[in-house]
């Protein structure tokens, strides 16, 4: 049965265009930094007790906001591929797989509501990841 | 003996022919340009073909390559929601024992 699913999924990972994505990103990193800035103690709360005990509520706002202003400048300006995106690519993954990472540690049984956060976690890894998987492909070909 | 009209006649097909065919040759020489030249100057028909048997070959082997990628994310995730399902039913078990 998964013989079926993996040609039309290898397209839709591989050959789609990833615009939206980091679009999306861009506004969940908005979010977060209104979020983390709006007045009253976010970081009372158990979810982000590491978190708080990494830096605190501002300084978080701040990563938030300037990752956010950051996708959303490689997306206006339509490079994808130069070596800024390529290295924001690498931050972007490394940032949303830490907070995932720091919430979960935070909280048993681990909380449902992050559920987007891992979908923004995966996804911001696979925009990091899925040139290096090409580029091993494209070399392959080559030969 | 064909006579005067019917030569008049004849005369204006080879025109036409003569015509159609110097059309058909500005046509070819139109389309031979799209083709690059090979070390003797001339279109390089085969190498065009050649070429498109490579970029077809190139494709397969790329699209193998990313289906072989996607089994693989397929499974991971697989393996990983399998594992974090045992863990939490390890711990319904746990609490179910105690």
């Amino acid at each position: 049965m998964l013989e079926k699913v993996y040609g039309p999924l290898s397209r839709a990972i591989f050959d789609s265009d990833m615009t939206a994505i980091r679009l999306t990103l861009s506004i969940a990193e908005m979010c977060w930094g209104v979020m983390l800035l709006w007045p009253g103690d976010t970081f009372a709360r158990t979810t982000y007790t590491i978190m708080g005990a990494v830096t605190g509520e501002y300084t978080w706002a701040a990563v938030f906001f300037l990752t956010a202003i950051f996708q959303f400048s490689i997306v206006v300006q339509d490079d994808y591929h130069g070596k800024v995106a390529r290295y924001f690519a690498a931050w972007n993954a490394w940032l949303w797989g830490f907070v995932v990472v720091l919430i979960v540690l935070s909280l048993h049984p681990p909380p449902a509501a992050i559920g987007g956060e891992i979908a923004l976690m995966c996804a911001a890894i696979w925009i990091w990841a899925r040139p290096f998987i090409i580029a091993e492909g494209l070399q392959r070909a080559n030969r | 003996m064909l006579t005067a009209e019917e030569k008049d006649e004849l005369l204006g097909s080879v025109r036409d022919i003569k015509k159609r065919q110097n059309e058909m040759y500005g046509e070819l020489r139109t389309m031979t340009k799209a083709f690059p030249k090979n070390d003797l100057g001339d279109p390089d028909f085969d190498g065009h073909r050649k070429d498109h048997i490579h970029r077809r070959e190139y494709d397969t082997v790329l699209d193998e390559y990313k289906v072989d990628a996607t089994k693989k994310i397929i499974w991971a995730i697989i393996t990983l929601v399998g594992v974090l399902l045992a863990s939490g039913f390890s711990e319904y078990l746990k609490r179910a024992i105690s």
